[in-house]
């Protein structure tokens, strides 16, 4: 792998300073890191850019039923949104219950999760 | 016959199932030998030790009685120690990805006949520890970490279908109620009782707008096939069902990387590869039994297999038409919701149901004659799909 590589640690790493890392391909593909290779052309050459962290809900779910490591938060709510940049995400949606439309305004961000063990990675949480 | 013109892939000479339910202290390897004894008295020409020449076992979740390597201890319960055996994994289709690569050794010539199963021990755990190992299908870092279950991502599918097509929580709810009445003409099924769209409506949700009903349980149980070469066939049975399409198809394993959200690509390939190697049409077919899991995924199952129109699946389960004696009957074993969903072994219940079908075993639930049949086997939400075409004899 390259020295400048941008996967799942660094995005969940720079996601816990407080900065949306994406990928751009050689095609101008934006994409969350989620495999070093891009999903649309295949291109290996992947260089990180800073997503605004802006997007719109696309589809949501309450989940009464979580596994373990989401047990202190039922129940939730779990959106898909869509970045300004065109690439999606999914994680915890934290707005009033009434206000959870599709369509509404999301902004990322994280909360750190435990320092020991693996993973350390932060949870998304999109907020108003 | 409404179809003669292609040569049969491979034949099922019998087949077995294990009681499916809550089965305490049974463990997979014992419900897998529960199937395979039935398996091996449905066909007494077959000298198990002697004619079997390869295990294939579809098993999902390691975790879950936590046993890696877990083929020969299959193998060795039926007394086929020392054979060879392989563990086949795409979750909720392993079992059925299990059948298709048999059906490569057996027309790559290197094995005459094959025992193909299934099995999955799941109550002995806690709801909570079941729901989270269940949930490993989902992807790790960008779905279960930030919070996805299995139901989490189907029901962000079922809303997105309800605001393009209109379709409803009681017409999901009506394919719950179908497949659970189908299920109490299956002796082996684990809810062998009715349930009312009421019923469905107020049960407890569990990712909204999936509630208890629309979710398949956690089960135990195990089923088997044992397929050889055509040419063999009938040196075991004159009661045989021929092979004659199989298909598979993938897509973006994290669903937000996926093109549509409402129309499973992995789906249409796998149908598409079946319907051309078996040389038929959705409307040759005469039953299918398709991937229940959630009922949002029946719904989605008639539209990407071309039962019906794209956004048409909900308006057609109003019809009626995939009930047991409607235009196609669909899961007449009950399907995953109402037999039970012991993960790996349901892609080879599927086949079980096929194979009794077509040789008029299925009893009570017994459909007129069926000549053609499809199966349907998908791994998480959309990520692997296999697809098979069966013929009677
Ligand atoms: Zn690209």
């Amino acid at each position: 792998m390259p020295e400048d590589f941008i996967g799942i640690e660094a995005f969940y790493k720079s996601l816990d300073e407080g900065i949306l890392l994406g990928v751009r391909c050689r095609n101008g593909h934006v994409m969350i890191p989620t495999k070093p290779t891009c999903i649309r052309c295949n291109s290996r050459e992947l260089k990180p850019i800073k997503l605004t962290g802006k997007g719109k809900l696309l589809t949501f779910t309450e989940i009464f039923t979580p596994a373990r490591e989401y047990e202190k938060y039922a129940p939730y709510f779990l959106g898909l949104i869509e970045l300004d940049e065109g690439c999606r995400l999914m994680g915890r949606i934290v707005a009033p219950r009434d206000s959870i439309l599709r369509g509404i305004n999301l902004k990322v961000g994280s909360e750190p999760s435990q320092k020991e063990g693996w993973p350390t990675w932060p949870k998304i949480v999109f907020t108003p | 016959m409404k179809t003669g013109r292609t040569k049969p892939l491979a034949c099922i000479i019998s087949a077995g199932s294990s009681k499916y339910g809550k089965r305490d202290g049974l463990y997979a390897r014992e419900l897998f030998a529960e199937a395979a004894y039935e398996a091996f008295d449905r066909c007494p020409n077959l000298d198990p030790q002697k004619d079997i020449d390869s295990v294939y076992v579809g098993q999902a979740y390691e975790s879950l009685e936590h046993q890696a390597n877990i083929s020969p201890g299959f193998a060795a319960s039926i007394g086929l120690q020392k054979k060879p055996t392989v563990r086949v994994e795409s979750v909720s289709s392993s079992s059925a990805t299990a059948l298709r690569h048999a059906i490569f050794g057996i027309l790559g010539g290197m094995y005459d006949t094959i025992m193909i199963g299934g099995a999955e021990k799941m109550t002995h755990r806690s709801v909570g520890e079941a729901i989270e190992i269940i949930s490993m299908a989902a992807d790790f870092p960008f779905e279960q970490w930030q919070g996805a279950t299995l139901p989490g991502l189907c029901a962000l599918i079922a809303r997105e279908h309800m605001r393009l097509y209109g379709t409803t929580e009681e017409q999901m709810a009506k394919v719950a109620v179908k497949n659970h009445r189908n299920a109490v003409d299956n002796p082996k099924a684990q809810f062998r009782k009715e349930i009312t769209i009421e019923e469905v409506m107020s049960s407890r949700i569990v990712a909204d707008p999936l509630k208890l009903y629309d979710c398949s349980a956690i089960t135990d149980g195990a089923s088997c096939v044992i397929i050889c070469k055509p040419e063999i066939a009938r040196r075991y049975t004159d009661n045989f069902v021929e092979i004659i399409g199989t298909g598979e198809g993938s897509d973006a394993e994290i669903i937000m990387e996926r093109e549509s959200l409402t129309s499973f690509f992995s789906t249409k390939k796998a149908s598409e590869g079946a319907y051309s190697t078996a040389k038929v049409e959705p409307k040759d077919l005469d039953f299918a039994e398709v991937h229940d899991a959630f009922t949002i995924n029946e719904i989605i199952a008639y539209e990407d297999l071309g039962f019906c129109k794209k956004g048409e699946g909900g308006a057609m389960v109003d019809q009626g038409a995939f009930e047991r004696d409607g235009k196609l009957p669909v899961n007449t074993s009950g399907g995953l919701k109402g037999k039970g969903h012991p993960v790996g072994a349901s892609g080879a219940a599927q086949v079980y149901e096929a194979y009794l079908q077509l040789t008029d075993q299925a009893g009570k639930r017994q459909i007129q004659s069926p000549q053609i049949g499809l199966t349907h086997a998908m791994g998480g939400a959309g990520v692997n799909v296999v697809s098979h075409i069966f013929r009677r004899h």
